[in-house]
């Protein structure tokens, strides 16, 4: 399979590194280590061996011992200055604390002992190193599954297992569905579990929060191919809307996927939707009420009107009569 | 968040970055102001950290609001003492959930229409009534309102 540049860039360096901290290293091993065939750690140490700094000279080369490379032993000879320490920017260092954070809140419970304690032990050095300016970042995920579920989805994830879900979907319609988890997703303020949907046939985004039980099976989970950009919510061929908002519905435009937005004069806008949950809709409608001035077509307001009026009719009993609507 | 002192209000305000719109620029000698001590920063920011946890009793239909439900806590508040709860709780179930913001629980149960009745406190009550109202007239058109 082609691996991307960056990725294989990435674990030479890390190799030269690590090579640095230990001597003869079987080919075996160190294919272990980084989780690649020996054959492909023979064409890295290739690779590196014709690497180095400008002038590129023999002795501005990355060295090995090559006697005990025809035995299959790998020994860094001359490293050219590559093994110096990692420095991260005050910026980069803030963004490694951010998503080590964020990764133990959203895991934590469904972490094991061990991933745990490598979470735990990188924020603790890197925040170290960070000093003052990891104090700038402040991580906090919305409540995101039951303790329940989460552990679930992080126990099938990391061991590869097929899933039961129980899952409600916009519409409050529930549905048991069997998944094959792929990753977690985490987008604005939701957490998603991206994952295929063996009755669907098909990839699809679950709302973690929506999933209210979930069982790890023994069957594997099958590997799906899944197309670049699965991970992002785009719905398509959905029904055109159009809301006219007072400037303080800004907040739909933050949180929604609009197709296009037009500021009026006035400070108020108009933003062009496209729904394929009609019960998405009416949720947001009645969410806004307060600022929505108009709604094309008419149809789609009147849906949710008449929703919000069977709504108020069960509060009757509640409220002094006169009072329902 | 852009947490700031308003000089209009006198009062510290929070800005969400996405709702600047337009350009940006300094005004103002550096140092023009002293930096926020650490409590007063506490204090802005305790807005945004929520209040403490309540509960809220809500009356469900069979089967539906199952994100709710898998919500429930075992608290029970009083609702027989809410006039009118017992006719609505026929046929429906009495669940408790906890929640921090009353509005955001209101925009919540809203989405489930008549599916769930807020029983108490009535301060998520009123929020929910009040958004249920106001898109009850959605279909009104905008000039016979007054907004």
């Amino acid at each position: 399979m082609p691996e991307r540049a960056p990725d294989r860039l990435l674990r030479m360096l890390g190799m030269v590194a690590y090579l640095d901290g230990h001597d003869d290293v079987p080919v075996d091993d160190l294919a272990a280590q980084f989780g690649v065939t020996p054959e492909q750690v023979l064409a890295d140490v290739d690779t590196l061996w014709v690497t180095g700094t400008p002038g590129y000279l023999p002795y501005d080369l990355i060295d090995f011992d090559a006697s005990a490379y025809e035995r299959g032993v790998v020994t860094l000879v001359e490293a050219r200055g590559m093994t110096r320490p990692l420095r991260l920017g005050g910026r980069e260092a803030v963004a490694l604390v951010a998503a080590l954070r964020a990764m133990a809140a959203s895991l934590g419970p469904a972490l094991d002992d061990e991933r745990a304690a490598v979470v735990r032990s990188a924020l603790d050095k890197v925040t170290a190193a960070a000093g003052d300016a990891a104090a700038a970042v402040d991580v906090q995920l919305p409540a995101a599954a039951t303790p329940q579920a989460g552990a679930a989805i992080g126990e099938a994830l990391a061991r590869g297992r097929r899933l039961h879900i129980r899952y409600v979907d916009a519409g409050d319609r529930t549905s048991e569905r069997e998944v094959d988890p792929i990753r977690l997703v985490t987008e604005d303020d939701r957490t998603y579990l991206l994952a295929w949907c063996r009755a669907s046939h098909g990839e699809r985004l679950f709302r973690v929060d929506r999933i209210v039980a979930a069982d790890v099976l023994e069957t594997p989970a099958e590997d799906h191919p899944v197309p670049e950009g699965a991970d992002v919510f785009t719905p398509a061929g959905g029904e055109a809307v159009t809301l006219h908002l007072a400037s303080q519905g800004r907040w739909i435009v933050e949180t929604t996927p609009a197709e296009a937005v037009r500021d009026l004069p006035d400070g108020s806008f108009e933003v062009d939707l496209s729904v394929v949950q009609p019960a998405w809709l009416r949720h947001l409608l009645l969410q806004a009420a307060h600022t929505v001035i108009d709604v094309r077509p008419p149809a789609v307001a009147h849906d949710a009107a008449a929703f919000a009026r069977r709504a108020l009719a069960a509060y009757a009993p509640l409220l002094p009569a006169g009072e329902g609507g | 968040v852009l947490i700031g002192r308003d000089r209009d209000r006198g009062a510290s305000r929070s800005f969400r970055l996405g709702r600047i719109q337009g350009g940006v620029r300094p005004v103002g000698a550096p140092g023009a102001f002293p930096p926020p001590s650490d409590d007063e920063l506490a204090d802005a920011l305790s807005a945004w950290t929520q209040g403490p946890e309540r509960t809220a009793a809500l009356a469900v239909l069979p089967d539906r609001a199952a994100a709710l439900r898998a919500r429930a806590v075992d608290d029970a508040l009083d609702v027989d003492a809410v006039p009118g709860a017992r006719d609505v709780l026929a046929g429906r179930d009495l669940v408790h959930v906890r929640y921090r913001s009353t509005w955001e629980l209101a925009e919540e149960i809203v989405g489930y229409g008549a599916a769930v009745v807020v029983l108490a406190p009535t301060g998520v009550q009123d929020a929910v009534l009040d958004l249920l109202r106001t898109a009850s007239r959605l279909d009104i058109p905008a000039e016979v309102v007054d907004a």
